[in-house]
């Protein structure tokens, strides 16, 4: 009985152990991926914007997900002419679903950032495409399309204009 | 909510219904066995992350026990002058000599608008009909009520009241003393599990 309970026990922590390196594996993956996303952003900014007229702040928050738990990732928030943009990661393990590019069924995600005033939502899901992520922009109204220079310059104006 | 037993039967659903959904946020929400649920098809949900769920219900569950406290000392502090209001009109109608009227008139006013602790609360020790422990514990709930519903601020040692459990308890041992019927209300407002 004593060594079925020790067996037990090990077996637990063994399988603690492999959830939870199983779920910072997911999170460094899906922070990296975030990281890239702004880091495009803010190039496309710099070659609208080079005097900054924009103001860029990034800053971690704390994300609570199944399976992956508590976790900080960053956020930027876009500042001009009075008016805030946030742009936000949402979850990694997200619900929402989208055609992923050349595949006609909907499928959940690998990920979602929302760009929204609070009052407005814009949906960017992710997908992973041979080791590279695939971005598509969602306005809820239409469907999702590739994220590019031309989508992001578009959602911006029509926050800031 | 008119009876103390309602205001703890909606605390107990609201804060067991909040779990409820933080649980439902923070474990399964996104599990991939729910992937072609219904539900998903519902606008109120087809967009809603865990993390959202787990981040409101978080933001509804950290004030929630003060908010009890504060709902139940209401509920109770109405039904207390209600109670004694009823006492006192029909005597005060028998009153013929102006002076005793007008002291009368004060009284009632006294248990409906004024101060629950000097025109409530010390009336009813000095009058034996509550012990004078049950009424400083009542008090005690009151003036964490005050200190909850004003901000948190300046909070000294004789607002430890605990958990809404205790207020729950010290008020309703104070309805009982007044004869006031906890268990009919009970029956009434039982909320349903």
């Amino acid at each position: 009985m004593t060594t079925t309970f020790r067996e037990f026990l090990r077996e637990q922590v063994e399988k603690h152990q492999a959830e939870g390196q199983s779920a910072k594996a997911t999170v460094d993956e899906w922070r990296s991926a975030v990281e890239r996303l702004f880091a495009q952003l803010r190039e496309w900014l710099r070659e609208d914007d080079p005097t900054g007229v924009i103001e860029i702040e990034e800053e971690q928050k704390d994300v609570t997900e199944p399976s992956l738990g508590r976790y900080r990732i960053p956020r930027l928030s876009l500042r001009a002419f009075g008016k805030w943009i946030g742009i936000i990661p949402k979850a990694r393990k997200t619900v929402a679903t989208a055609s992923p590019p050349q595949k006609s069924a909907p499928q959940r995600a690998d990920g979602r950032v929302d760009i929204t005033d609070e009052l407005r939502r814009y949906v960017l899901y992710r997908f992973r495409d041979d080791g590279r992520d695939v971005w598509l922009i969602d306005d809820l109204k239409s469907e999702a399309k590739p994220l590019d220079k031309d989508a992001f310059e578009r959602v911006l104006m029509s926050y800031l204009r | 909510m008119k009876t103390l037993a309602g205001a703890w039967n909606w605390y107990e659903a609201t804060k067991r219904n909040l779990r409820r959904m933080w649980r439902l946020g923070s474990k399964y929400w996104a599990h991939p066995s729910l992937k072609d649920a219904s539900i998903w098809q519902d606008d109120q949900f087809r967009m809603l992350e865990a993390s959202d769920i787990v981040a409101e219900t978080t933001a509804s569950l950290d004030p929630i026990d003060d908010l009890a406290v504060i709902v139940l000392f209401s509920v109770f502090e109405s039904q207390v002058r209600d109670h004694l209001a009823l006492r006192l009109k029909p005597e005060k109608d028998t009153l013929k000599d102006p002076i005793l009227t007008e002291a009368a008139a004060d009284a009632l006013r006294g248990v409906e608008e004024g101060s629950f602790y000097r025109r409530v609360l010390c009336p009813l020790q000095a009058q034996g009909l509550v012990p004078p422990d049950l009424v400083e514990q009542v008090n005690q709930v009151r003036k964490y009520r005050n200190w909850a519903a004003h901000g948190r601020r300046e909070r000294d040692a004789e607002m430890s009241i605990g958990t809404p459990d205790v207020a729950y308890k010290r008020l309703k041992d104070f309805l009982a003393k007044l004869g006031i019927a906890i268990e009919v209300e009970e029956r009434e407002s039982g909320g349903a599990e």
